[in-house]
């Protein structure tokens, strides 16, 4: 399965403009969608699962056309999807709750749905409280009920929308690992400004900040975007300043070691240092702010020529 | 290899898991509807239960004070009669406002409801329907019951005395239902209803005054009672009859306001803010 949205647009009523312009091709596996609270990428997931219309632009899913109602609904019977903000009904426990999703997905056969949500309870590890009202599980606990909600159908196309917002780190992991497994023969979505998740699972990514996607390309291409701006710097005078962004702030004694994103080096000092993907995420946001002047889209055009060649110096 | 979790992610079905039902949540299977009926909640059945015990005990006491009070058991009777008309006109239509507006509440898992094949109008409308059976059921039962007794004081027969209280609940109803689906608010339906439940009784004199807000008065029939026993059937039958017609066609179309509020998931999610 493919996804392929051109020029893909969404605006609110009060011509407020969710999404504009949006040019991404999506094949098989885990594909990340990084950008601040507020990007616009709920609003993409919203319309990639069939729930909000575009209003301007093409969104295939496969052969399925978006713009359409009998589109939306076909993408809708090989979707899964789990939204940001996860709503169960609390008095219901957990194995009626995939009972009363598979019905809404079309699962009418009361034997195979029942053993369908066995397995997936299974899955999750959730089946010793299956009977459990839900009301009564933890942040970690409902988030695998919507996970496994989301896998009721075997789903073409999963997505999952800040899955591992307020879980703790072992339930993070696990919850990672469990969306690596699904992406083999399958479309996975996943949006996040956690760019952890996105470093440990996604091979491809795609980066939006206002409604626009300002970069699609590997997280290799993402690290090597701030390659040559990461610096160390060791000192016990003042914090360095200028025009840098303090990634990390780590006290050795009477020292302070800092972590610095920025260009040029913030001294002689200043010690190169390996970037992490997070700084390849902050230094693209750097380049994008404000977003998208013709200087800093200048800037980025030019840096994005070294990309793909491991080892060269400046975006 | 398969990991543990592809495999189970992937388990047999029996039948092709990606192949589901060309009619997604049905409306013909038990098991849905079986569902629909918990999501409603049993408050939503006790309520007019409830208000069908408390008027009915009111009634009772009315008619124990008439006796008390030296009147005759024709006057207990009729006290008695003037309560159980207050109950299927004004108490059963504020309790399945109250529950309508229940049954159309924004649903706590609607994203994945939108996103589910099963068409959210029409599960919500399926909820809808439930309590308004359960609401038509009541009310039917309640008037029959009253009517077979000596306490029916209207002066209406045959399937009359059931427009006593059908347009009245039947608007409650569909009012509740649309302020909850328009607000996304069950609370400010509720409070709605409640302040135009309210409007009824301290602007009574307004509403029958005349002109268009006499034919749309809520309680024309308890509240024009027992003046109307004072003069001919003539003076009161057709404009009361207007006004019963009037309101089923207004709840007719806070139904409609209903059902179309509910296609716009950009309304519903609040995304139009």
């Amino acid at each position: 399965m493919q996804i392929v949205l051109e020029q893909l647009a969404k605006t609110y009523k009060g011509n407020v403009q969710a999404l504009r312009d949006i040019n991404l091709t999506i094949g098989n596996g885990m594909f990340g969608l990084l950008g601040p609270n507020g990007a616009g990428k709920t609003t993409l997931m919203r319309i990639l699962a069939g729930i909000l219309q575009p209003t301007g632009g093409r969104a295939l899913v496969g052969e399925h056309d978006l713009a359409t109602e009998r589109g939306r609904h076909a993408v809708k019977r090989v979707l899964g999807y789990l939204p940001q903000e996860l709503g169960l009904y609390p008095d219901l426990s957990a194995r009626d709750f995939l009972d009363y999703m598979a019905l809404l997905k079309g699962l009418d056969h009361s034997a195979q749905r029942k053993q369908r949500v066995h397995d997936l309870l299974e899955l999750v590890g959730l089946a010793d409280v299956a009977r459990r009202q839900l009301k009564t599980f933890s942040g970690g606990m409902k988030r695998r009920v919507g996970i496994a909600q989301a896998l009721l159908n075997d789903p073409q196309l999963l997505i999952v929308d800040e899955p591992t917002a307020g879980l703790d780190p072992e339930e993070r992991i696990r919850f990672r690992n469990l969306l690596a497994d699904l992406g083999g023969d399958r479309v996975v979505l996943l949006s996040t400004h956690i760019v952890e998740d996105i470093a440990q699972t996604c091979r491809n990514l795609a980066v939006m900040t206002q409604g626009q996607v300002i970069f699609q390309g590997t997280t290799f291409d993402l690290l090597q975007a701030a390659r040559g701006n990461v610096w160390m710097v060791t000192t016990d005078g003042p914090k360095p300043d200028g025009d840098v962004t303090v990634m990390a702030t780590m006290h050795q004694g009477n020292a302070v070691q800092y972590r610095i994103l920025g260009q040029p080096q913030p001294g002689t000092h200043a010690v190169p240092a390996d970037p992490g993907l997070e700084e390849g995420y902050m230094w693209l946001m750097r380049q994008n702010s404000p977003l998208l002047t013709p200087f800093a889209r200048a800037a980025y055009t030019v840096g994005r020529e070294h990309l793909s060649e491991p080892g060269r110096g400046d975006a | 290899m398969m990991t543990e979790s592809q495999r189970l992610a992937t388990a047999p079905m029996g039948v092709p898991p990606r192949r589901p039902s060309a009619w997604p949540g049905s409306l013909f299977l038990w098991d849905r509807w079986r569902y629909e009926l918990r999501m409603v909640g049993i408050g939503s059945f006790v309520l007019p239960l409830a208000i069908v015990a408390i008027y009915l005990t009111f009634s009772l006491f009315a008619r124990y004070g008439a006796l008390q009070n030296g009147g005759t058991l024709a006057d207990a009777d009729f006290q008695m009669g003037r309560g159980l008309l207050a109950l299927l006109e004004n108490g059963l239509a504020l309790g399945a406002g109250l529950i309508a507006a229940g049954a159309v509440a924004p649903d706590r898992a609607l994203e994945l409801h939108l996103a589910a094949p099963a068409n959210y109008r029409v599960t919500v409308l399926q909820r809808l329907g439930v309590v308004t059976l359960w609401s038509l059921i009541i009310g039917g039962i309640t008037c029959a019951t009253i009517s077979a007794t000596t306490y029916w004081v209207f002066p209406v027969t045959g399937f009359d005395r059931q427009l006593v209280w059908l347009p009245s609940v039947l608007c409650f109803m569909a009012i509740g239902a649309a302020m909850t689906v328009l607000l996304r608010s069950r609370v400010a339906a509720s409070t709605i209803l409640g302040i135009l439940w309210i409007a009824q009784f301290l602007l009574k004199s307004m509403f029958l005054d005349g002109g268009v807000l006499q034919r749309l008065y809520l309680f024309a029939s308890e509240q024009i009672f027992p003046a109307i026993l004072q003069v001919s059937r003539s003076q009161w039958y057709d404009t009361w009859l207007q006004n019963r017609l009037i309101l089923l066609g207004v709840a007719l179309g806070f139904f409609v306001l209903t059902a179309l509020a509910l296609s716009r998931p950009e309304h519903l999610l609040g995304a139009e803010k």
